[in-house]
């Protein structure tokens, strides 16, 4: 039952993001939904199962862009890991310190998957890290925040959906 | 072997992480066309479903406006007809007394926007026709609005639009009032940018840009842009042209495919527009 609410879930954010991120995004930045549900997905429930969802949406993404077909799956693989590592020693339950986790965890997916996807050309990426990437990171801990709020007051039946134990 | 099997067991996390990433650096290491290929079957399996539905829903919404608004449209539509059809004979009575070459209008497939590129650089749109419909890659495509890009990819069913709002999909374009060719250059969202313009050359605020049909791809004439802003650039060699799209290209949910050209007097639309008229009135006629 709790792998079918966690489908729902990632329907939800699915469509969040094919239907809302294009709509509020200001030029290139724009939030990133499915990089946040990697990131709650792996806060509550750990570094292997972070991975597996982060490489699983990862790749679902990228089947959108053949191109760099793995591109994705590689970059929220390692985020799923590195998050759900950092939310096994301790779950930030600060909105400050959510809301830098979520900005860092977005830099740092994005520095990656910029500077493979323009590889060799280290500058071009550089410079989309600082005009998009930057910019992208603070918009989507913004919706971070607001997600776990949201997620705060419907109280332990959402929080359930990603699998909180205890 | 059993040595493997104690690592593993007490690196479970790290071997998992180790198998996603070489995982994931196989699959960007695959060839091209087998990469394309994953991605069509996987897209026609789960992608395509989930993105008819939302399609839907925001069909749903969107009905009761569109209705509206195309009502209007309609009707301010078929008063231009009217006039249109009088150009068009006198155009003609011109043309034969001219000895001008027979005029062309266009074979347009509409088809409904299914899928987007998740991506955030936004290049590709999935639409529901393929080459079962006559579709070819390299075809134009268009909406209400203007240009919207060219087919990329095209597959029985579907076909990938890569739009012009992205990176690496310049258009030749002309001023409509000043015949001043450029380049159109995507910027951001829907703004764009005429590069290749000398700062002596007539482009102003409000000029229409329109393909030139230099590329071969896109038949010469059609709306892409209007120009926001025309000033001389820094170097006073060349002028900066700010331009912008009327197609809103995150919220396409139709767009139109042109296959073919035909003459103008076999076009189908006249045919269209005449039985949908007759269709209209016996309805309303008591």
């Amino acid at each position: 039952m709790r792998n079918f609410y966690l489908l729902l879930a990632l329907l939800v954010f699915l469509v969040l993001q094919a239907v809302l991120a294009p709509r509020i995004a200001l030029g290139s930045i724009a939030p990133d939904f499915l990089l946040l549900v990697v990131v709650f997905f792996a806060l509550y429930r750990g570094s292997v199962r972070g991975a597996l969802l982060g490489f699983a949406v990862g790749l679902l993404q990228d089947l959108g862009n053949p191109d760099h077909l793995g591109l994705n799956a590689l970059t929220k693989s390692l985020l799923g890991y590195f998050v759900g590592d950092a939310g096994t020693k301790t779950f930030p339950e600060s909105v400050t310190i959510l809301f830098g986790l979520f900005a860092v965890s977005a830099l740092g997916h994005d520095v990656i998957y910029l500077t493979i996807f323009h590889w060799p050309r280290v500058g071009s990426a550089f410079v989309t890290v600082v005009t998009a990437a930057i910019p992208s990171a603070v918009y989507t801990a913004l919706f971070g925040v607001l997600v776990d709020r949201v997620f705060a007051l419907a109280g332990a039946k959402v929080v359930g959906v990603f699998g909180k134990e205890g | 072997m059993q040595l493997v099997e104690t690592v593993i067991r007490k690196h479970r996390d790290k071997t998992v992480l180790a198998v996603l990433i070489s995982a994931s650096i196989a699959l960007l290491a695959l060839p091209r066309a087998t990469r394309l290929d994953v991605a069509s079957r996987a897209l026609g399996a789960i992608y395509l479903p989930i993105e008819k539905w939302t399609a839907f829903a925001e069909g749903v919404v969107a009905m009761r406006d569109e209705n509206l608004r195309l009502k209007r449209m309609v009707a301010t539509l078929m008063l231009e007809r009217e006039h249109l059809l009088q150009y068009r004979d006198e155009r003609e009575r011109l043309r034969r007394l001219a000895d001008f070459k027979e005029g062309q209008s266009y074979q347009l497939v509409p088809a409904e926007v299914v899928g987007r590129n998740l991506d955030r650089l936004q290049t590709v749109l999935v639409i529901d026709k393929g080459s079962d419909d006559g579709l070819a890659e390299r075809m134009p495509v268009f909406s209400y609005q203007g240009l919207v890009g060219r087919l990329d990819r095209v597959f029985s069913g579907t076909s990938w639009v890569r739009v012009i709002a992205s990176r690496n999909s310049p258009v030749s374009c002309v001023d409509r009032r000043s015949r001043v060719v450029g380049v159109l250059e995507w910027r951001q969202r829907n703004v764009f940018e005429l590069t290749g313009v000398n700062s002596v050359e007539d482009v102003q605020p409000g000029d229409t840009l329109v393909t030139s049909g230099f590329g071969g791809v896109v038949p010469k004439g059609f709306p892409v842009a209007v120009v926001t802003r025309a000033a001389p650039d820094d170097d006073g060699l060349s002028l900066r042209v700010d331009a912008r799209s009327p197609v809103k290209f995150a919220s396409l949910e139709e767009v139109f495919v042109m296959t073919e050209r035909v003459p103008w007097d076999r076009s189908i639309f006249y045919e269209e527009a005449d039985t949908l008229l007759m269709r209209e009135i016996l309805e309303v006629a008591p």
